[in-house]
């Protein structure tokens, strides 16, 4: 009856719990997942704080909510301290490569860059435009040098004659197995890409990607690391690369 | 291999995310944030988001919503409606979107374009091409402000000079209707543009996606009527796609692989006895 159940017991009401029906009707939740994130348990922590590289141009907000959904705060600057101290550096980029150097040297960041990637060793993370800055020049919009960090020329994606540019959408990534970045990522799994420019090669690379040609998709050395491509926008591999990123920079502190 | 894209896109009015027949009616979906969300979770490879009423206020898409939005997409977001300058373009991108979508505005001032794509790079910019047929079958172009004679083909060879980075093509008459996309008219521009096209309008069936990605010049398809109100829709079309032998990206933890389609692409369902089957089955491989 009932008068004689009370309003809150809802858990003893047949049609919630234990009725035949329902449970013919809810399928269980496969547990295949190809890509996950490493586990907390087995000991791979991430940095609680990264720093991304304000410099006028970057999706820093797409960056920011990437590291959110990891769980670790983003805190965007250009302030001298807090670079020279970051945990680990992430330089976003999404634009031309004049402009970005030209920013970065008005803003008095290049050598402070230097400092504290080539010097103090900070783990760092150049996405996209971020990579290619790195590099010693590029033929974008003109000729431009680059902050030479890597060696290597940027230049425009050539292809055969009807070669859609710029190179937009989710291709595959050839990555060497020792890769930090890439550990725990299927090489089925694609990542996206955006740009009209490519550092073809670099000794450096560790991944390789093909659109009219092959060309650099990662870089590893050291404390220095970085993409082509979106990791903040590639979902699941995106994530675990960031995520692998992030676990490489706290099993790595530098004081 | 790049693969091929299939995109979602999100029509906007008042700030709800609509269906949209004949780009003249329309039917509330939701929230965007949450349409974002499921699109991503379900494993979509970018989404479009546009206020489509923008134009026709003089207003253009808050960015207050894109924040929102962005927050909870995992995949790259274009965002449109009304966007008619490099600060607002600028503000756009600041809140969290990675494209900017232009139409109405481009075509009063294709120098917007260029400008655009000077500030932030050719790649963060699309194009729309709403077009109309007239009874003769001729194609012009549609903006917010009216037909115009132009045909989209020599719009889209004005607007790839002038630094567009890819094109979203859409066909009014075709909105809603769920009879397929217009392939002459993609193909018809397929054969000469220099940047990536992406078609939209018409989808009712997953074998009309098939079909505009199998045409060589496309290299998406965008749909948005056929993904709502279905649990999974990105998933299972994509599932259907792959076993119709197109090479697009599924790598959500949970796929279709398994499931059989029936004649309208909709998922057939199990018996009962098949239900259970399978999960005694189940239950004895985590066992």
């Amino acid at each position: 009856m009932t008068a004689n159940r009370s309003k809150a017991d809802v858990t003893s009401r047949p049609e919630f719990f234990g009725d035949a029906a329902f449970r013919r009707v809810a399928l269980p939740v496969t547990t295949f997942a190809p890509i996950a994130l490493p586990e907390r348990e087995k000991g791979a922590t991430l940095v609680e704080r990264a720093i991304v590289v304000d410099y006028g141009l970057g999706n820093l907000n797409s960056v920011v909510n990437a590291l959110g959904r990891l769980r670790v705060a983003a805190e965007v600057s250009c302030d001298p301290d807090t670079i020279l101290r970051a945990e680990a550096l992430i330089l976003p980029g999404v634009g031309a490569f004049g402009r970005a150097m030209s920013n970065l040297r008005d803003g008095r960041l290049e050598d402070l860059l230097s400092e504290a990637v080539l010097r103090r060793k900070r783990p760092t993370l150049g996405i996209c435009l971020g990579m290619q800055i790195m590099a010693e020049s590029s033929s974008e919009l003109g000729s431009h040098r680059g902050l030479g960090w890597v060696s290597g020329q940027v230049s425009r994606i050539e292809g055969p004659a009807r070669l859609p540019v710029p190179h937009v959408g989710w291709n595959e990534v050839a990555a060497s197995p020792q890769s930090i970045l890439f550990s725990g990522i299927p090489s089925t799994a694609s990542v996206y890409f955006d740009h009209s420019f490519a550092l073809a090669q670099c000794p450096d690379q560790v991944a390789q990607c093909d659109y009219g040609g092959p060309f650099v998709a990662a870089i590893e050395r050291d404390n220095l690391m970085a993409v082509q491509f979106h990791p903040e926008k590639s979902q699941l591999a995106g994530q675990r690369l960031l995520a692998n990123f992030l676990s490489f920079a706290a099993r790595h502190p530098v004081n | 291999m790049l693969r091929k894209r299939v995109i979602g896109i999100l029509p906007l009015r008042d700030d709800v995310v609509v269906q949209s027949f004949g780009f003249a009616r329309w039917l509330p979906v939701g929230a965007p944030e949450i349409s974002a969300e499921y699109l991503d979770r379900w494993g979509i490879d970018e989404i479009v988001l546009v206020d489509i009423g923008a134009s026709a206020r003089g207003d253009s898409i808050d960015p207050l919503l894109v924040e929102r939005t962005a927050r909870r997409c995992g995949v790259p977001l274009a965002v449109g409606g009304g966007v008619s300058s490099v600060a607002q373009a600028r503000d756009l991108l600041k809140a969290g979107a990675d494209k900017i979508v232009l139409n109405t505005a481009a075509v009063e001032n294709p120098t917007l374009i260029q400008a655009i794509a000077d500030a932030f790079g050719e790649q963060c910019v699309i194009i729309a091409i709403d077009t109309v047929r007239n009874g003769y079958g001729r194609l012009s172009i549609r903006s917010a402000k009216g037909t115009f004679d132009t045909g989209p083909a020599s719009w889209l060879r004005q607007a790839q000079q002038m630094g567009a980075g890819e094109c979203l093509l859409q066909a009014v008459d075709r909105d809603g209707m769920r009879t397929g996309l217009d392939l002459e008219m993609a193909r018809e521009l397929a054969s000469f543009a220099r940047i990536p096209l992406i078609v939209a309008s018409g989808i009712g069936h997953p074998r009309h996606v098939l079909e505009g990605l199998e045409l060589d010049g496309i290299q998406a398809v965008a749909v948005d009527n056929f993904l709502f109100h279905t649990e999974h829709s990105v998933t299972m079309l994509k599932a259907w796609l792959r076993r119709s032998g197109c090479d697009v990206r599924l790598d959500t933890p949970f796929d279709y692989r398994q499931h059989d389609y029936d004649a309208r692409g909709r998922l057939r369902r199990l018996g009962e006895e098949a239900t259970t089957q399978r999960w005694l089955e189940r239950l004895e491989a985590r066992r």
